[in-house]
């Protein structure tokens, strides 16, 4: 639970997954949706090695943790893209402008962590086409059948665990869009 | 010819406010209001729901605080149930409350106000926020993000997730405590109280900067109110409500839960949704009154922890036992960080902390209950009343941050006519309104809070409408 980012020996941790959203908002919680799925199929071997968290945003406190990793895959409901469709994208840190919202957005949160522990992992954000924001628990349908999907390439693609960085092609997004 | 002042917007607080400021012809302050803009509700729509669903519920009134509720809610259902908590279930949720109130207080020092203290109140706004903190005190900026993470792990740790854990139930907790993450926590401690000291340390070197703050940031004689232990020590879960003048001599103790309508008055101004809770026996205004880590280090006689108590003797050395101007709730925040750590280890340290038996369970046998802990800003009080199927009909809450209202319109007031110009408008004077503010930590929200620099703009007219003066950030 605890992890100590101002020590570099400590960098253990060789992909961390950020699902984030509010599982009371109907799809917006597919992010944490999809990274309990990806904890719920990993077995003892890459508990050292991959980090799952949920979250319902980000956070300064994650820092440390993003720091910690070797690489990270935000996991995050999207508006922008169609409903049940994903995109995955390579994202920076990204100095801060200077106007700050109430929670930070993936390139900010890695900011903080390169500004703060000095160290910044690769970076990817997963967006996740939403159906509905409704008051509400549970996935639409179309979005479920997306969020397993997702699970399962990006499950796969975390192996083996001492790859050094995760590599996505275009084809494998396609394959999770087409099914 | 009167105009307002409004800032739209207070930034680097939980929540959404808008400050008026109103001249007189000479352009002089005459009156200053802080409005708080949310509407929430919750009194009203939890009823007709299961008094077993309060906790749960009640905590989704805050993102910032929801372990604070929780622990008020949780209180009031206890009552309600009319059963006394497995000791083990009170101390595993007073180390809950302890590290939301370090998670809390470490939020609001370095995230929020020390941009001020480090970069002056007249400091480049684009420089004023968590990552001009990093450019330039790196070291000090690492310890706040990683003294919240304490608290927020604590948390999670106990509760399976830092927002809205559902741990905390009527008749204790819904889990014990692990030998495993009781080590974790404690393996913690040695680093938390460096970055505390640390933190002292470096406030050590700046608060003298601020003469003009401290003299007119909400400095002015008024009760004050929180819990005490019955040995006068400082407590956030339990104990008497006290009430103590402004020379910290108690006025009044408050021992029964129930009989809180006798001491604190609700008055409703036009201007807010937020509540103004007055002392009863003085009436409305007069009965003004602050709560919330200041409130609490004056009314007790000590912390009872060595280090806090060492701190706190500083604090006493230097200020007198009941100092008045609100700039030194930074302070008192501080002091409650090391409080907070020192006493989570004191806690886990317990040889029953691991104990599991953490849950008494009954049927509904009362059909009012009061629930009141301290919330990292305050007294937070939750009244319920239920009928005969346990469904709530009726709710009233008091809010941590309602009880200091009259003191931060009052506070607001002060530090305008201190510092504003109503002739021309300079961004340092406005954030010195927002800076008293600050102060208190206000928490106006659910999950809600700004960071840093908001897009504010300030407009001055005068009584036709006419636009004097603006300043504008983006």
């Amino acid at each position: 639970m605890f992890c100590n980012a101002t020590d570099p020996e400590q960098a253990a941790i060789n992909t961390l997954l950020i699902g984030y959203g509010n599982a009371l908002r109907s799809d917006d919680g597919v992010g944490p949706t999809v990274v309990e799925l990806i904890r719920q199929s990993l077995g003892p071997a890459f508990a050292a090695s991959v980090a799952c968290r949920t979250e319902l945003q980000l956070t300064p406190e994650l820092a440390p943790w993003i720091a910690s990793a070797r690489r990270v895959i935000f996991v995050d409901a999207s508006v922008a893209v169609p409903a049940g469709r994903v995109t995955i994208r390579r994202i920076a840190a990204q100095p801060t402008a200077a106007c700050l919202g109430h929670q930070f957005s993936p390139p900010q949160i890695l900011e903080l962590a390169r500004l703060a522990f000095g160290c910044v992992p690769q970076a990817w954000i997963v967006a996740v086409g939403v159906q509905s924001l409704a008051v509400g628990q549970g996935l639409t349908p179309a979005v479920e059948d997306t969020a397993r999907r997702l699970a399962g390439h990006l499950r796969y693609h975390l192996l083996p665990i001492d790859k050094p960085s995760f590599h996505w092609t275009s084809r494998n997004t396609r394959l999770i869009n087409e099914g | 010819m009167n105009k307002t002042i409004t800032i739209e917007g207070v930034t680097r607080i939980e929540g959404h406010a808008r400050i008026t400021i109103e001249l007189d012809e000479s352009g002089k302050v005459s009156d200053a209001h802080f409005h708080v803009t949310q509407f929430r509700g919750f009194e009203k729509f939890v009823q007709g729901r299961p008094l077993t669903e309060m906790p749960g519920i009640m905590a989704r009134i805050c993102g910032i605080c929801p372990v604070s509720h929780l622990m008020a809610s949780a209180k009031a259902c206890d009552d309600l149930l009319a059963v006394d908590i497995p000791p083990t279930a009170n101390k595993l949720r007073r180390i809950m409350n302890l590290a939301q109130i370090v998670q809390s207080h470490a939020l609001s020092f370095f995230h929020l106000s020390s941009p001020d203290l480090l970069f002056g109140m007249d400091g480049d706004p684009a420089s004023r926020n968590i990552f001009g903190l990093i450019r330039d005190h790196p070291e000090f900026a690492r310890d706040g993000i990683l003294l919240r993470k304490f608290g927020q792990d604590i948390i999670a740790l106990l509760g399976e997730k830092k927002i809205h854990p559902a741990w905390v139930v009527p008749g204790g907790v819904n889990a014990p405590l692990t030998a495993q993450h009781r080590d974790l926590i404690l393996a913690e401690i040695p680093a938390a109280l460096s970055r505390a000291a640390r933190a002292l340390e470096y406030f050590h070197t700046v608060r003298d900067r601020y003469p003009a703050e401290v003299d007119a940031f909400a400095n002015f004689p008024t009760l004050f109110a929180g819990l005490i232990s019955p040995a006068g020590l400082i407590e956030h879960y339990d104990g008497a409500l006290r009430f103590v003048d402004e020379n910290a001599a108690p006025v009044a103790d408050l021992t029964d839960p129930h009989q809180y309508p006798s001491m604190i008055g609700e008055a409703v101004e036009k201007h807010s949704y937020l509540k103004s809770p007055y002392f009863r026996p003085r009436g409305y205004p007069e009965g003004i009154y602050r709560v919330g880590p200041l409130a609490r280090i004056i009314l007790a006689e000590r912390c009872g922890t060595p280090r806090a108590d060492a701190e706190l003797g500083i604090f006493r050395t230097r200020l007198g036992r009941s100092p008045q101007s609100s700039f030194h709730y930074h302070w008192a925040r501080l002091i409650e960080i090391l409080y907070g750590i020192e006493m989570i280890q004191r806690l886990l340290e317990y040889p029953d902390i691991l104990n599991t038996h953490v849950r008494s369970r009954a049927r509904p046998n009362r059909f009012e209950g009061v629930g009141i802990s301290e919330a990292p800003r305050g007294t937070l009080i939750h009244h319920y009343r239920i009928d005969e199927n346990a469904r709530m009909v009726w709710a009233n809450l008091i809010i941590a941050t309602g009880n200091n209202n009259l003191a931060m319109n009052r506070g607001v007031l002060q530090v305008a006519q201190r510092f504003v110009d109503g002739t021309h408008l300079e961004e340092g004077m406005l954030n010195r309104v927002e800076a008293v503010i600050r102060c208190f930590d206000p928490c106006l929200s659910c999950s809600t809070h700004a960071l840093g620099q908001m897009p504010l703009c300030i407009e001055l007219r005068n009584s036709t409408g006419e636009l004097c003066d603006v300043l504008q950030r983006d």
